[in-house]
């Protein structure tokens, strides 16, 4: 870990020195200043308090090594090349200048000046420093080293941005850095000693002897003051940018022909230059878009939005109120070290007064309720205590109150249990019996009630014995042997027959339920399991109807059976009304259709057709697969019929099984369909020989009333066809669109009053005159669906109503119910509280009158 | 044995304080106010019916106006009542609005005035043909000592404004300049290509972008701090004003030649955000609500139009039998009057809403106004009351232009079919409305600012 920090520490001085190729231009812009120049500008930079700057770089340092930035090959790469090209450009001497390089001119010129950046060791800049350190003349060596140091501090701002490094060997250069430092500040302090000495001689403290760069000689001092020297005494921190400037200024005053190459043609440059600049005024502009979006959805707008010098007075105001509310207190005493406006003052004080006015009404009633004497009263208060507690603990979410609770439950049951308080135990119900007093209604609610109370207090057991019975539903099944375990262990009542029989049947049903689970659990393989041994599965195709099964309604479908028999090979919309009876007679448990003895041979052609024929309602299950089944069970009443019923259903599950094994061997003859598996097992079956002929394996068909089997593929014409019976689309449409020309069409109405006009008798003959009412309609041929044979045009459209209906839905709505809705509810005051009214009729641009509304502006704008 | 009796405290239903009408119980059964539906579409339409018989949306004329036509108006951003106005025989005017009165006059220039701008200490900033901007000092009414500074230029001033902030102000001339108040030349020129540039505007939110319209048909966007256009849109027409809007920093209004304003959003400026149509000639100035949620345009068809700024044709038209040709309009600064200025000298005042009246009013009928508003609002779509309130008594030669132009317009489409349906499927696109006019940008959109 803190090999890398120091790398990166090491980094950040690198950079100092890898940036700098960058502005390989600097020396070249600074040629014409003398060396000597520049070693004063250094050395005057020198001045700045060199304590400071140490200070600076360790706390960059320390920086740093927090950060937790490893280095990459490829930024080592990038920063060795860019001293190699730094190498051939200096050679070259050449450069040019980007407009927006100037900036950092400033920082970079300390940098620039020092030998150190002459060097091209592609080395660290520690080592840089050490260099320096080497190199120049003890006596003037300052200035070179402070400038050195200096061109790290004034990197090392950089360090924080940028994140690109250099591995190198980090001890030492640790050690040589810090080295270079102290020698730096020292020197410094000795400078700084120096010129606070000149100027206490009143000798000018920048004209000093300062040493020439390459050759490290005295160059006397100048008499002239330059820009330099004027450069030389604003401070780093003072404005890059402004020392930028004084170079250029340099640069022109020299006249000197400068290499400022521009790339790029002027206009094309220019052009590069807008598309920056429009990007970055679109982003400028682009903050405004939040605001600019709240405006817009906003609900209302209050103009002037801003009030002119800040907050808004209303926001302080709301500020105060809340902070009231909950600090109370210290908000009076927070509030004494600022200064307030009259406004907030006034609504300080009015809530202080109104929380007084609170307080004060709040301590009255508690007086008034300590006086009340009353049990009643008392009783149904510390009901409600009783009650705000355990809401108060229950929304605490406490488990000891739970605890306690539970244990107030616990005695109290325990307390009812022995004394039987709740129970016809007790004198008075005793007497209430004893007197038939329960004829009564008011004592028997009485009554009831306690017993009721008695019964919930008693209950408490159970209520645990579910919860417990939950917590394992969720871990695992209950295995049955122990069921069948606890039977076998029964004593007493339970082991009469009666009891056992009920007993077993429970059990049996239990079993399938568990079983059911089971598969349910199990993945798809068990079901095909299931299904092959079992046949008590039913499957059955098209609708089926449940209805519970009543001996009336097994009459009636015998009945309708019966007369299905007699139909029996009558194909079609014959055999389907039968079906459709037997259906819409009901009280059947299962109602199938009863195109069971349908020949076989169409059953099996039907069979062959809708193994082609895709049914979209039925699923279409293949020849050998086998489909997944649900039971139906229908439990009768009379468990005598059981033995046989399970006797039928054994033989057909032998039978479904070895119709499985057959299909397990691979018997090319045998094809199981859906149909060999679809049983409908019925206990309510009166077990005729029939019945058990239709239980073999090759009628699988089980049930009650059903003594003909269907097959179980419709043809999907046929199903549709069945669906849809009775629905004569076409001619339900021609025959309206008759009516409406009728209706529509003239009328001719006889409004002749009978026996007006006339007289009775034998003999006399009817008036000839009729009075007709003519009533002009539209004709037929009018009609503007005269020509549409399946459109209906009305043609009274309502002319009233028109005119209070919007002819298309309006824009921001999307569908005509979406508008009706808008129009719903009525906004008046006849119709809606006062508060609502105020608010569905604020109207949404609200303007204070007499204000100027001042453009927005942005809040730390220039 | 306890007697209860109904009692009713006087609290309940006695007004507090003498002012106050007295407050009646009412019951809020709907079977007591059946028909709420029918009730209030009836008050919908009662409510628009009395919203144009109180249409009275012209207040005045501000003195006796100009000898000359009217050019240019500026309003002073920060008072209610100041209004300048210049006109063709370089003469200037100060009014007040409260009184409608004039303030002074004086005459300024040997030119048309061009343009007028309000510094930041309230003084005046006029532009002219003549070659100069002067600066006027409108606190000091005599005007015998001249203007205060005069700013002189190589060409005619065609358009000014001041920035909102700084002492810096732009003009448009055959070129885009930036001034200092304090300096005698122009500090920087922001022109990009176009001979002549009729006006420029200072964003006022966005304070250092400027926007101009040259004429050579196209739209530039400046920036004051890189110094330089940015965008450049070309149109089909020529713009003849732009306008900031005021709450939105980055969208604009410009007017039109072709009769249309758009609305601009300068990031991206291929398409329009929003077309106002309605005028029959071209539009001659725009200006935005200090709300920012109307715009108000002056046209050369004589009519003054009002647009929600989010629709797209006129909510009113204003126009009087001796109006000509509108060259300015400004919005006054609490957004409830227009001021126009016409070719024929006279400066109107007109009422932003030509039903609203400014007096107080009690909360009753405060209350009523703006549940009349919420009705009109909410059965506008009923044909009646759209019917009702969307009626217009026009001048016949604008009813005529307009039926023109509808024909011209559903020739040029039917053409515009015609030449569709003949030609292979797919090649002869459908023209966006909003972007139809735009012949293209300098500045092409790039894939990362999408």
């Amino acid at each position: 870990m803190t090999t890398t920090n120091f790398s990166a520490g090491s980094l950040g001085l690198t950079r100092a020195q890898g940036t700098r190729p960058c502005y390989h231009e600097i020396p070249q812009l600074l040629a014409d200043a003398t060396e000597s120049q520049m070693a004063k500008l250094d050395k005057s930079k020198a001045k700045q308090p060199d304590i400071a700057a140490k200070k600076k770089l360790e706390e960059a340092l320390r920086q740093v090594e927090d950060d937790e930035i490893i280095n990459s090959d490829s930024d080592d790469s990038f920063l060795a090349d860019d001293h190699d090209k730094d190498g051939g450009d200096e050679s070259d001497g050449e450069g040019s200048i980007a407009l927006d390089d100037v900036d950092k001119f400033g920082i970079l010129k300390a940098a620039g000046n020092s030998p150190a950046g002459t060097e091209d060791d592609g080395g660290s800049a520690y080592h840089d420093s050490e260099s320096a350190e080497d190199e120049t003349p003890s006596s003037s060596g300052t200035s070179d080293i402070d400038g050195s140091a200096q061109s790290i501090t004034t990197r090392l701002s950089d360090i924080e941005s940028d994140s690109p490094s250099l591995e190198e060997d980090d001890d030492n250069a640790i050690r040589s850095l810090q080295k270079a430092i102290d020698n730096a500040s020292r020197k410094s302090e000795e400078e700084t000693f120096k010129i606070k000495k000149r100027k206490k001689l009143g000798l000018p403290t920048h004209f000093t002897p300062t040493v020439d760069e390459d050759d490290g000689t005295f160059v006397p001092a100048k008499k002239k003051v330059t820009l330099d020297d004027i450069r030389a005494h604003t401070s780093s921190s003072f404005g890059t940018r402004s020392l930028a400037r004084l170079d250029e200024l340099e640069k022109r005053s020299k006249g000197k022909s400068e290499v400022v190459k521009s790339r790029l043609g002027r206009r094309l440059e220019a052009r590069v230059d807008r598309a920056a600049a429009y990007e970055i005024a679109k982003a400028e502009v682009g903050k405004w878009e939040d605001t600019v979006k709240r405006n817009r959805e906003a609900e209302h707008l209050e103009f002037p939005l801003q009030q002119s010098g800040g907050v808004a007075t209303a926001d302080i105001t709301n500020s105060v109120d809340a902070d009231a509310e909950v600090y109370g207190e210290k908000l009076v005493y927070g509030l004494e070290d600022r200064e307030f406006s009259l406004d907030e003052v006034v609504t300080r004080r009015n809530e202080l007064r109104r929380m007084r006015e609170l307080m004060f009404r709040e301590e009255m009633r508690a007086k008034r309720v300590k006086k009340i004497k009353s049990k009643t009263y008392r009783k149904i208060h510390k009901r409600e205590k009783e009650r705000a507690q355990e809401i108060a603990a229950q929304l605490e979410g406490e488990p000891e109150g739970e605890d306690e609770e539970d244990y107030d439950r616990l005695v109290k049951r325990a307390r009812e249990r022995m004394e039987l308080r709740h129970k016809n135990t007790s004198k008075w119900a005793r007497d209430v019996k004893r007197m038939n007093l329960h004829k009564d209604k008011g004592t028997r609610e009485e009554l009831e009630e306690m017993l009721r109370r008695g019964e919930d207090l008693t209950r408490k057991i159970e209520g645990d014995d579910d919860e417990i019975t939950d917590d394992d539903d969720d871990d695992e099944l209950p295995s049955i042997p122990d069921m069948e375990e606890e039977a076998e262990n029964a004593k007493g009542i339970m082991t009469m027959k009666f009891m056992k029989e009920a007993e077993e049947r429970l059990r049996k049903q239990t079993r399938e339920v568990f079983e059911d689970l089971r598969r349910m659990e199990g993945g798809d393989d068990e079901i095909e399991e299931q299904v092959t041994d079992s046949a008590i599965k039913i499957i059955n195709e098209g609708r089926r109807q449940y209805a519970p099964g009543g001996q009336e309604a097994k009459g009636l479908a015998e009945d309708a059976v019966e007369e299905s028999n007699a139909a029996d090979y009558a194909p079609g919309p014959l055999e389907r009304k039968m079906a459709t009876i037997v259906v819409k007679d009901g009280g059947i448990s299962s109602v199938t259709s009863s195109r069971q003895k349908l020949n076989r041979t169409e059953s099996k052609k039907v069979e062959h057709k809708s193994a082609e024929a895709s049914n979209p309602w039925i699923q279409d299950v293949e020849p050998g697969s086998v489909a997944k089944v649900q039971s139906v069970l229908s439990l009768s009443k009379d468990s005598t019929r059981d033995a046989k019923t399970e006797a039928r259903l054994k033989r057909a599950r032998k039978n479904a099984e070895k119709a499985a094994n057959a299909v397990a061997n691979g018997d090319a003859d045998v094809k199981i369909n859906v149909n060999q598996i679809l049983q409908v097992r019925d206990v309510h079956d009166d077990g005729d020989a029939g019945a058990d002929g239709f239980a073999d394996s090759q009628v699988t068909m089980v049930y009650k009333g059903g003594r003909r089997a269907k097959p179980a593929e419709f043809q999907q014409r046929e199903l549709v066809k069945r669906a849809f019976a009775g629905d004569d689309v076409v001619r339900e449409f021609e025959a309206e669109k008759k009516r409406t020309i009728e209706d529509e069409g003239d009328k001719e109405i006889d409004v002749t009053l009978p026996g007006w006009g006339s007289w009775t008798g034998k003999g006399v003959r009817k008036p000839q005159k009729k009075f007709v009412q003519k009533i002009e309609g539209i004709s037929p041929k009018n009609r503007k669906d005269s020509k549409l044979k399946n459109v209906i045009i009305n043609e009274k459209a309502a002319k009233r109503s028109a005119k209070y209906t919007a002819g298309t839905v309006p824009f921001p709505y999307e569908t005509r119910e979406q508008y009706e809705r808008s129009l719903r509810m009525p906004i008046g005051r006849q119709w809606a509280t006062q508060t609502t009214v105020q608010r569905l009729t604020k109207p949404k641009v609200m303007v204070k009158p007499g204000v100027v509304i001042e453009p927005l502006s942005a809040p730390f704008a220039t | 044995m306890k007697v209860k009796a109904l009692s009713r405290s006087s609290d309940v239903y006695l007004p507090a304080r003498n002012s106050e009408v007295s407050r009646l119980p009412r019951n809020l059964d709907p079977d007591l106010h059946p028909f709420e539906r029918a009730r209030e579409y009836t008050r919908a339409l009662n409510a628009t019916k009395l919203e144009r018989v109180f249409a009275a949306p012209f207040v005045g004329q501000l003195g006796n106006g100009h000898v000359d036509g009217v050019y240019c108006i500026a309003k002073n951003m920060r008072r209610l009542n100041s209004v300048a106005s210049g006109s063709g025989d370089g003469v200037i005017k100060y009014w007040d609005l409260s009184s409608r009165e004039e303030e002074m006059s004086f005459t300024a220039h040997q030119g048309v005035v061009k343009g007028l701008a309000v510094t930041l200490e309230g003084n005046l900033l006029s532009c002219s043909m003549d070659n100069t901007v002067k600066l006027w000092n409108v606190m000091n009414t005599d005007h015998g000592g001249g203007p205060t500074k005069t700013f002189l230029g190589s060409s005619g001033f065609t358009g000014i404004d001041h920035h909102r902030s700084n002492p810096v102000f732009v003009t448009s001339s055959n070129a885009v300049q930036i001034w200092d108040e304090n300096r005698s030349k122009p500090t920087a020129d922001l022109s990009w290509g176009a001979d002549n540039v009729n006006a420029v505007k200072f964003n006022q939110t966005e304070q250092s972008i400027i926007a101009s319209a040259g004429s050579d048909r196209s739209i530039v966007i400046h920036d004051i701090r890189s110094n330089a256009p940015v965008q450049k849109l070309v149109m089909l027409m020529r713009t003849n004003a732009i306008c900031w809007n005021p709450i939105e920093a980055f969208n604009f209004a410009a007017a039109n030649e072709d009769h249309n304003v758009y609305l601009y959003d300068m990031r991206k400026l291929t398409r329009s955000l929003n077309v106002y149509k309605d005028h029959v000639s071209a539009v001659m100035d725009v200006d935005f609500s200090p709300t920012g949620q109307e715009l108000a345009t002056g046209s050369y068809d004589r009519t003054l139009r009002i647009y929600r700024v989010n629709e797209g044709h006129s909510r009113d038209v204003y126009h009087t039998k001796r109006m000509q040709r509108i060259f300015c309009v400004r919005f006054t600064m609490d957004a409830r009057y227009i001021i126009s200025g016409s070719d024929e000298g006279n400066i109107r005042l007109w009422r932003a809403d030509a039903a609203a009246r400014s007096n107080i009013k009690s909360a009753r009928e405060r209350s009523k106004l703006e549940y009349d508003a919420a009705l009109k609002m909410r059965y506008k779509n009923m044909p009646e009351i759209r019917r009702i309130s969307r009626h217009r008594h026009l001048p016949k030669p604008i009813k005529t232009a307009s039926e023109t132009k509808r024909i011209e317009v559903s020739s040029i489409k039917r053409k515009e079919d015609n030449m569709r349906r003949r030609s292979k499927k797919g090649t002869v696109p459908y023209p966006k409305e909003r972007e139809k006019q735009v012949i293209g940008v300098a500045i092409k959109e790039t894939e990362n600012n999408v």
